[in-house]
């Protein structure tokens, strides 16, 4: 028996082919996604009809709202059952667009007859008598709304029933964009019509300019079930795309994936709600103001250690002059400044915690975002990223900073060494974290660059004829040297001394280091350049 | 949803614009998904680690059990994880390993398979991907490849009567075996060291001196050298024969190193110009006369992964010469040729009075060369191995 030709269907990019071709992708074990699949569209579908049927309702109370809320989900589920009816019996896409046609002139005649529910036959018969005379009485507003609206709801659920059909035989598709792309698309887009609508029918629509309009609240729950629902079926149609993908190159999948994914998808999607539900919406503390209140809390905290170390003097300074004359009384210690308190927003009024909490949340993410969002742009382009280098302002801000962190470093090792016997413990860097692969990476690269320099001043010194022997260990080797290189003596020490502790300790190094080492090992190598000078 | 980042700004916007406050929650989630996803991708991918464990070496008909250990050492699970390991088709069929595991918190998954060593070869293993992603689709797969190691099939080492040789020829010309083949108090200079020799043989004073490791060369008291030359070029080998004349010759050599270090204990080196599947072009292996074990085994594997030559450098015959000129007189030289040719005997008559003590070894020859051959004839020693039924039969 001859078969008709494989065809590529151009407007999609299908090709169409025997349904019996189609592979039986029924996971072998877990929970099947594919019973599920008309009625979570319907579901979907019937999310966004809620939200046109309260806009409707707002902008024509007259109209049934029943009427068109059923309409979509109907028509949603009869795309559905077309499209799969349409696979099995018809091969050429002439036969498939009657089939259409055909089912949507039925829809058509459906919604007509349905507008007529309400009305006795007599009423009925009046109108269809004016039809001949005017053709908007067949053709009325809210028939043809509700057929714009049940063809919407066909088409979306046609093509969503075909893109998941042909996520899961990835052979019957050759467009561009994948199905999965298509369906998550068609589902974002959704969802912003779902938004859109009901946000429209949620306010009053002519105050929809009115920029002191107050913010509406409360739960839009057919949104929220839309978006969960939505994001369950992406992660289970993800999951029907990589199993046929691995299947069909002979990937040995787990057992256990398909109970895991589930669990993993659940979980991914709570985590996700979580931080959804806490973030702020309806009240949040400007940056400003979060930045000023943490400023002043960072004041205090000096105050209060100024306050303690002044009565510690204060208290020895007692001890020391208890036999002057009690008429000399002590100089009075200056009493601190109260804290200055940045006030948040309104005068006198203090942060509530919670609000304050959820704002440093917000912000710290929202910065975080912006920041990783702008890192990850420049660093996809290292032209702009130089380019902005070379600014002047860049660089003064470049300077600055280094400036900051010298001086921050200078500070923290100044008080670490003047004051030991206070706890400072807070100011001091925190022991490495159980290592991150980048950081230790650039701790490595820092250490084997001392190696390195060490190294190099070795083969410079063997060079003049001070060569190291392989059992001689730095400091003997140093012994050996010190004696040649009388001007590098502090230096060599130093040198000796870097490289032993980069050498044999498990603690980082820092650029500090590496750059002390690269001194003193220049100077060593200067020493030996001027010894081979003298010995020319 | 690589747009989701477009659409999440979208629906900020529509968010702001319709003043709605939930819809700044339904904005969270959907970039909560992403970020999550990213992250959870990245922190992953980030902590994943593979590892194969693997014999490398191998003789023919031996399996090598292949290992592959994939962790991931950090708390957080990893949804899915595909392996892909690729694997030459001339060790396994399919020439892949592939699969798909979860991975639960600092845990651990172990795949095994085998390769089945059947023919001599250096073959590449892997590289092996491991590729990881989040569970909606929202961001773009993460890679991580792990290099390729190398898998070292021996060549066939036979006993020498299945070849058609006699045990004790062609080193006839030194009926007993003598454990004294260099006066060690006779020095005729330095070269450099090479794996194998002797600490003693060092000369520490030249080492000290130049700074290179050098070893010292005695004069020859007894000729107890052998080196084997392995003519290698294609078209010596040119025919419908081609392959199982060359893979003969091969074995051939193998087991002529084998027979000599093992069986008679004295040292053997191997000259050959042939293609190296490590640099990817004609290379001149050249490793002078030693009698350990591991210098038997470094010969194996340079026969194991040596390649016919298309275009030898340099013409057998002349090949020959030079590499000769290293060994010391009375060593014995062993040929092994697909072709005869006038331009050899030539030679071998040349080596023949040189002091070198000469045999040939045609496998699978095709017409012989003329007169000279019969001339040679008288004062060559010349073998034919023809044992490819043989061969196969012990294959």
């Amino acid at each position: 028996m001859s078969q008709k030709p494989l065809q590529v269907h151009e407007a999609d990019a299908y090709i169409e082919h025997p349904v019996t071709d189609a592979p039986d992708v029924t996971p072998a074990s877990g929970f099947d996604f594919r019973p599920l699949q008309p009625l979570i569209v319907g579901i979907m579908v019937g999310c966004i009809a809620i939200a046109i049927t309260q806009l409707l309702h707002q902008i024509a109370p007259d109209w049934n709202s029943t009427y068109f809320l059923i309409t979509p989900i109907l028509a949603a589920f009869a795309g559905h059952t077309t499209y799969h009816i349409a696979r099995k019996r018809y091969r050429s896409g002439s036969d498939r667009l009657r089939l259409q046609i055909i089912e949507l002139a039925f829809i058509f005649v459906l919604l007509k007859t349905a507008t007529y529910l309400d009305n006795t036959l007599v009423e009925i018969w009046e109108n269809i008598r004016q039809w001949p005379q005017d053709i908007f009485y067949l053709f009325d507003l809210e028939t043809l709304t509700a057929f714009a609206i049940a063809c919407a709801a066909w088409f979306s659920a046609a093509h969503t029933a075909r893109d998941l059909e042909a996520v899961a035989d990835p052979l019957i598709y050759k467009g561009e964009a994948g199905p999965m792309e298509r369906l998550s698309q068609r589902f974002l887009a959704g969802g912003m019509a779902l938004l859109f609508f009901s946000g429209l029918a949620r306010i009053e629509i002519s105050t929809l300019l009115d920029p002191d309009r107050p913010a509406t609240r409360g739960l839009a729950l057919n949104v929220l079930i839309y978006f969960v629902l939505g994001l369950i079926v992406l992660g289970q149609v993800n999951f029907t795309r990589l199993n046929r993908l691995w299947e069909l190159q002979k990937y040995k999948v787990a057992g256990t994936l398909n109970k895991t994914w589930l669990k993993y998808s659940l979980l991914f999607l709570l985590a996700a709600l979580v931080i959804a539900f806490v973030l702020p919406t309806q009240y949040t503390v400007g940056l400003l103001d979060l930045a000023g209140f943490i400023i002043s809390a960072i004041i205090r905290l000096f105050l209060l250690i100024f306050t303690f170390i002044a009565a510690l003097l204060s208290l020895l300074l007692s001890f020391l002059f208890k036999t002057a004359p009690e008429t000399e009384a002590l100089p009075a210690i200056p009493t601190p400044a109260p804290p200055v308190v940045i006030p948040p927003q309104a005068p006198g009024a203090t942060i509530p915690w919670l609000a304050f909490l959820q704002s440093a949340i917000f912000w710290i993410i929202a910065l975080g975002a912006i920041l990783y969002v702008v890192y990850s742009y420049l660093k996809e382009r290292p032209a702009i990223l130089r380019t902005l280098k070379n600014f002047k302002m860049t660089r003064i801000v470049q300077q600055w900073w280094h400036a900051l962190r010298t001086w921050w470093r200078r500070m923290r090792r100044t008080l670490r060494t003047k004051l030991p016997a206070l706890s400072l413990n807070f100011l001091r860097r925190k022991p490495p974290h159980p290592d991150t692969r980048p950081a230790r990476r650039k701790r490595e690269a820092l250490r084997e660059q001392m190696f390195y320099d060490y190294l190099e001043t070795l083969d410079r010194a063997r060079e003049e004829g001070f060569p190291r022997r392989d059992a001689q260990t730095p400091y003997e080797y140093h012994q050996t040297l010190g004696p040649n290189l009388p001007d590098a003596h502090t230096e060599l020490i130093a040198l000796t001394e870097a490289f032993v502790e980069a050498r044999y300790s498990a603690h980082p190094v820092d650029a500090d280091d590496v750059a002390r080492l690269q001194a003193n090992a220049r100077s060593v190598r200067a020493a030996l350049d001027k010894v081979h000078s003298e010995n020319l | 949803m690589q747009n989701l980042i477009g659409i999440v700004l979208v629906l900020f916007l529509l968010a702001v614009f319709l003043r709605i406050d939930f819809y700044f929650s339904i904005v969270y989630l959907l970039a909560a998904v992403y970020l999550l996803g990213r992250l959870w991708t990245r922190a992953g991918w980030q902590h994943l680690s593979v590892q194969r464990r693997l014999v490398n070496r191998a003789f023919p008909d031996e399996t090598i059990p292949v290992e592959l250990v994939v962790r991931n050492t950090g708390r957080l699970p990893i949804p899915w994880v595909e392996v892909q390991d690729s694997l030459p088709v001339e060790l396994i069929s399919p020439p892949f390993y592939r699969e798909v595991v979860t991975l639960g918190a600092r845990q651990e998954h172990r795949f095994t398979y085998t390769l089945a060593c059947y023919k001599r070869g250096y073959y590449r293993i892997g590289p092996l991907f491991l590729q990881t992603g989040d569970l909606l689709g929202v961001t773009r797969p993460l890679t991580m490849k792990q290099e390729q190691e190398y898998v070292i099939v021996y060549p066939r080492v036979l006993p020498l009567e299945k070849l058609g040789l006699p045990t004790h020829s062609p080193l006839a010309v030194l009926p007993a075996p003598a454990t004294l083949f260099e006066d060690p108090t006779r020095i005729m200079g330095v070269r450099p060291y090479q794996i194998g020799d002797s600490p003693r043989r060092i000369h520490w004073t030249s080492t000290a001196k130049t700074g290179e490791l050098l070893v010292k060369r005695y004069q020859p008291a007894v000729a107890r050298e052998t080196l084997i030359c392995l003519d290698f070029a294609q078209e010596s080998y040119a025919g419908r024969r081609f392959y199982d004349a060359s893979e003969l010759a091969i074995v051939a050599a193998a087991s002529l190193a084998n027979h000599i270090v093992i069986r008679e204990g004295l040292a053997v080196g191997l000259a050959m110009q042939a293609v190296d599947p490590l640099e990817e072009a004609t290379a001149q292996f050249s490793l002078p006369p030693r009698r350990e074990r591991a210098h038997l085994m470094s010969l194996l594997e340079v026969m194991a992964r040596a390649q016919p030559a298309p275009a030898p450098t340099t013409p057998f015959p002349d090949f020959l010469r030079r590499e000769t000129t290293r060994l010391p007189w009375g060593a014995t030289v062993i040929v092994i040729s697909g072709a005869e040719s006038e331009a050899l005997y030539e030679t071998l008559a040349y080596l023949r009075s040189a002091g070198f003590a000469i045999a040939l070894i045609l496998v699978m020859p095709q017409a012989p060369a003329g007169d000279l051959h019969q001339a040679a004839m008288g004062k060559l020693p010349i073998y034919r191995v023809w044992r490819e039924a043989g061969l196969e039969a012990l294959a």
